[in-house]
């Protein structure tokens, strides 16, 4: 008997979904390094790779998706942001993947709305670091903007993600409004 | 067919939206708090006092007294112990200290009085300061024209 498509939970499926993703995000993080979609605000990313992280959690399970998570920050920091960047995105990416995974867990919100608390927390924690860091508490004078652009990107990736893993297969539901 | 979009997303990006309202709404309100002079003594702060507060501050420390004092929205040494008292004649022909960056120093006390803020102040310093309305508005930077 020959299975055809996917055995979409094996190993082998979510371990070569791992490295697809990891690569992916590797993409995304280059696309932004080269093309930054800051809106004209400085401190400002869509972060694309986000987006990988949160498709990631939600079709290989959050082990594999935390160690593409882990992945794609060093591997993105060495390549093109630098030691100290590397360390603000390592706040921000833990952090996100925390309060998604425990969101996504409660099974209340759909992945627009974990998406939209990740991002909302990966700036959060990144401008605590920074606060940390340069020991200027001051920093936090920046919050309204990351608050704010926190919350846009987050529903924007959340968007995508959540009609990437409709089209996948790992949700159900239709577009957005009812029928 | 259930959609995608909950009513529990509404409402978390609703109360996400809302914070961010109200983060810009205090970012918004400690900026307007207006300009603030900074006292540094001996190499410490000594104390942050709103300008828009018409006030009189002893800065005693172990190498001596000053007294500075803000009036209309400017801020002047009128009292030291000091020696040849030319922290006092600092600035005394414009009435006092109002803008950025300017100071009064007082070398033999170690004191530095400095202009700071319309802005880039938040409020943690805040308690530091004297008594007072925080709230106290933005008249004292109206003066700041001249």
């Amino acid at each position: 008997m020959v299975s055809r498509g996917p055995v979409k939970n094996s190993t082998a499926y979510r371990v070569a979904l791992s490295a697809v993703f990891a690569a992916l995000a590797m993409i995304f993080s280059y696309v932004e390094a080269v093309l930054p979609f800051n809106f004209g605000i400085p401190g400002v990313k869509l972060g694309l790779s986000n987006l990988v992280v949160l498709t990631a959690l939600y079709s290989i399970g959050a082990g594999y998706a935390f160690a593409v998570n882990i992945t794609r920050i060093i591997l993105s920091g060495f390549l093109f942001g630098g030691v100290s960047a590397m360390l603000y995105s390592l706040a921000g990416g833990l952090l996100s993947f925390a309060v998604m995974y425990l969101l996504k867990k409660t099974d209340i919100f759909s992945p627009i709305g974990v998406s939209t608390a990740g991002g909302v927390s990966h700036n959060l924690g990144q401008l605590t670091v920074a606060a940390l860091v340069t020991e200027t508490p001051k920093i936090y004078l920046y919050l309204p903007v990351l608050m704010i652009s926190g919350t846009v990107t987050g529903v924007l990736l959340g968007t995508a993600g959540a009609l990437i893993l409709r089209r996948m297969g790992f949700i159900s539901g239709s577009a957005f409004t009812d029928h | 067919m259930k959609r995608i979009l909950r009513k529990s997303d509404i409402i978390l990006i609703a109360v996400l939206a809302l914070i961010s309202a109200f983060t810009v709404w205090l970012s918004w309100n400690a900026g307007s708090s207006g300009k603030t002079v900074r006292v540094q003594a001996d190499g410490r702060t000594y104390g942050i006092y709103s300008l828009s507060e018409d006030q009189v501050i002893d800065i005693d420390t172990d190498l001596g007294h000053n007294q500075l004092t803000i009036k209309g929205g400017k801020a002047m040494m009128t009292e030291a112990s000091c020696p040849d008292g030319y922290c006092m004649r600092q600035h005394k022909s414009e009435g006092g200290i109002d803008s950025s960056n300017e100071t009064i120093i007082c070398l033999p006390n170690k004191v530095i009085v400095s202009v700071e803020g319309g802005g880039t102040d938040s409020g943690e310093t805040v308690p530091d300061a004297v008594s007072g309305s925080p709230a106290a508005g933005n008249s004292g930077d109206s003066s700041g024209g001249s």
